[in-house]
């Protein structure tokens, strides 16, 4: 009831009206509505009653804000990723351009190892332009037709550190090596070359070079004893 | 006659003896912690601690096997990850036990321990297991034979994070719980770094701040609350997101810090938000214990050869990755 209603003001001030619901993400509920004569993507970051309030409202607005200026950023870039239409921070609500297609992690290790070198590409793409995604799963990546398009920028950032970089690799390495471990090595040859080729391959050395170190900070690592 | 394996704990602050019947049921758990009046743990302290109590403990085990008809049939021994200090005392006892009465001596990772002595007390077969403690912040799944962990600190464990900040306001080891208690006299939230890297987390940053916060004269109850809040806040939400890329219905809370009933409550909202449920270990499970590490002996059995005593090294850094779980069809 709650959310219903919650729905109904945001639908107003958007000037949308939800069809339904698609997702209930980890973070946010996803909605397909109708935006003056096309479908859209309506993203909620709704209220997480685990946590205190003030730090659910902190959390909730400022991750809006930055995540649909990580969007336009990333749209000039040139990366593929869907179009920001609107935003509303009172309801910590983006409406998005639709894309057609399913996520990655639908596709399997088959789809990862298709795919990981246009992934690579992408991040290094995105690496370039001081955007670091900070959520970069095989979930949050479309694959439409033959592209794919980058979503959920909810974690993301504007930074150029090695560090932000390489824990951008490292996670989409981490779970792909989870979902496909028999594949792990050449997932991640695949990744780099993509990278390599959006980047350089002093830059790639560098990010990899830092993806070994924070996994070595990983707890339990036998490998950090020698150091 | 019941078969049963005995098993030793002591990788930091506890030592502690198990006995498991090889059907499961843990029937005895026995253990003692390592306490001071101020600052943390200091390894050699603790292994002195242990060296002191394990005898004792280990005679007490065995005068129940002969009270209840119990036979031992393996010794089981958490040989890492953990302090090296300590978990060489406990290693001794163990090897010492198990050339005593002829036994095979089992090696047990303390990590499985606690994930599988959790999972015992859930209703699915196939829950993502939350482990916090004092050594450790993890968030686990089984895929591929193996344990894996999808998402870990990247610095220190929530419940040293804890620790720490009871230790600067000048509590002894462990002081984790009496910050939890003043955490919950606290009225005022201050913002603290919230460290959320993909599925990873980071709790120094915010250590850091809440000590320029201790010194510059906020409360140690508002401290305190925000710390537990904001950390709290971090892992039940990492855990939502595994929760959500998994599809699994169940979420299960073990590590010493799962006796904290705001996390446990903060972890049951998110659950019931998404149609899942949450087990909690037992208390008495929850914390180091050598119950669990005699539970995993127990699944070991038959499975597992024994080590020989002079390959029974301890593994202060043993990744939950490295260990085969032949008892879990893949």
């Amino acid at each position: 009831m709650e959310n219903r209603a919650s729905t109904n003001s945001l639908e107003k001030e958007l000037g949308v009206s939800v069809i339904r619901r698609i997702a209930a993400g980890a973070e946010a509920d996803v909605y397909m509505v109708r935006y003056h004569g096309v479908n859209a993507v309506l993203k909620v970051r709704c209220p997480k009653l685990y946590r205190s309030l003030d730090l659910d409202n902190r959390l909730r607005r400022n991750r809006t804000i930055l995540e649909a200026k990580l969007i336009v950023r990333a749209t000039e870039a040139g990366v593929n990723t869907p179009a920001l239409l609107a935003v509303s921070p009172t309801h910590s609500s983006l409406l998005i351009e639709l894309v057609k297609g399913d996520s990655l992690l639908t596709k399997g290790s088959s789809g990862l190892i298709r795919y990981s070198e246009q992934v690579g590409r992408l991040l290094g793409r995105m690496h370039k332009n001081m955007i670091t995604h900070g959520d970069l799963t095989p979930s949050n990546i479309i694959v439409s037709g033959v592209q794919l398009f980058i979503i959920d920028f909810g974690l993301g950032d504007f930074t150029s550190t090695l560090e932000d970089k390489a824990v951008d690799v490292n996670l989409f390495l981490k779970i792909a090596e989870t979902i496909a471990p028999q594949d792990s090595s050449r997932l991640r040859a695949q990744f780099r070359d993509g990278y390599i080729a959006e980047t350089s391959k002093s830059h790639a050395d560098a990010v990899f070079e830092r993806l070994k170190e924070i996994r070595l900070r990983g707890r339990y690592i036998a490998e950090r004893q020698l150091q | 006659m019941v078969d049963a394996v005995i098993g030793i704990e002591s990788t930091a602050h506890t030592i502690g003896v198990g006995i498991c019947s090889l059907d499961g049921d843990i029937l005895y758990n026995k253990w003692h912690t390592y306490t001071t009046s101020q600052g943390g743990i200091h390894p050699r302290e603790a292994a002195r601690h242990h060296a002191r109590l394990a005898p004792s403990l280990v005679a007490d085990a065995l005068g129940y096997c002969r009270d209840v008809s119990v036979r031992p049939v393996a010794v089981a021994s958490a040989l890492g990850p953990g302090l090296g200090p300590c978990l060489r005392t406990g290693a001794v006892a163990a090897r010492a036990l198990s050339q005593s009465l002829s036994l095979p001596f089992l090696p047990v990772n303390h990590l499985v321990a606690h994930v599988e002595v959790a999972r015992k007390f859930c209703s699915t077969s196939d829950p993502v297991t939350l482990f916090v403690s004092g050594g450790n912040t993890a968030v686990v799944l089984f895929r591929n034979g193996r344990y894996r962990m999808v998402g870990e600190t990247l610095d220190i464990a929530l419940g040293n994070m804890l620790d720490v900040l009871g230790r600067e306001m000048g509590y002894g080891f462990p002081s984790g719980p009496k910050v939890l208690e003043l955490a919950e006299k606290g009225t005022k939230m201050v913002d603290l770094p919230y460290t959320v890297k993909g599925q990873d987390m980071s709790f120094s940053g915010l250590l850091t701040k809440c000590k320029k916060l201790l010194s510059s004269g906020f409360s140690k109850e508002d401290v305190a609350k925000s710390a537990v809040e904001t950390a709290f806040a971090m892992v039940v939400e990492v855990v939502e997101r595994t929760v959500a890329l998994s599809g699994s219905n169940e979420v299960s809370l073990t590590g010493g810090v799962a006796r904290s009933r705001r996390l446990a409550d903060m972890l049951s909202k998110m659950c019931s938000s998404r149609g899942a449920k949450l087990s909690v270990v037992p208390s008495e499970l929850s914390g180091d214990n050598g119950g669990m590490i005699s539970y995993v002996g127990s699944l070991m059995y038959g499975l597992v050869d024994g080590v020989r005593i002079d390959s029974s090294k301890v593994v202060p850094r043993w990744r939950i990755e490295q260990v085969p779980i032949p008892w879990r069809k893949s």
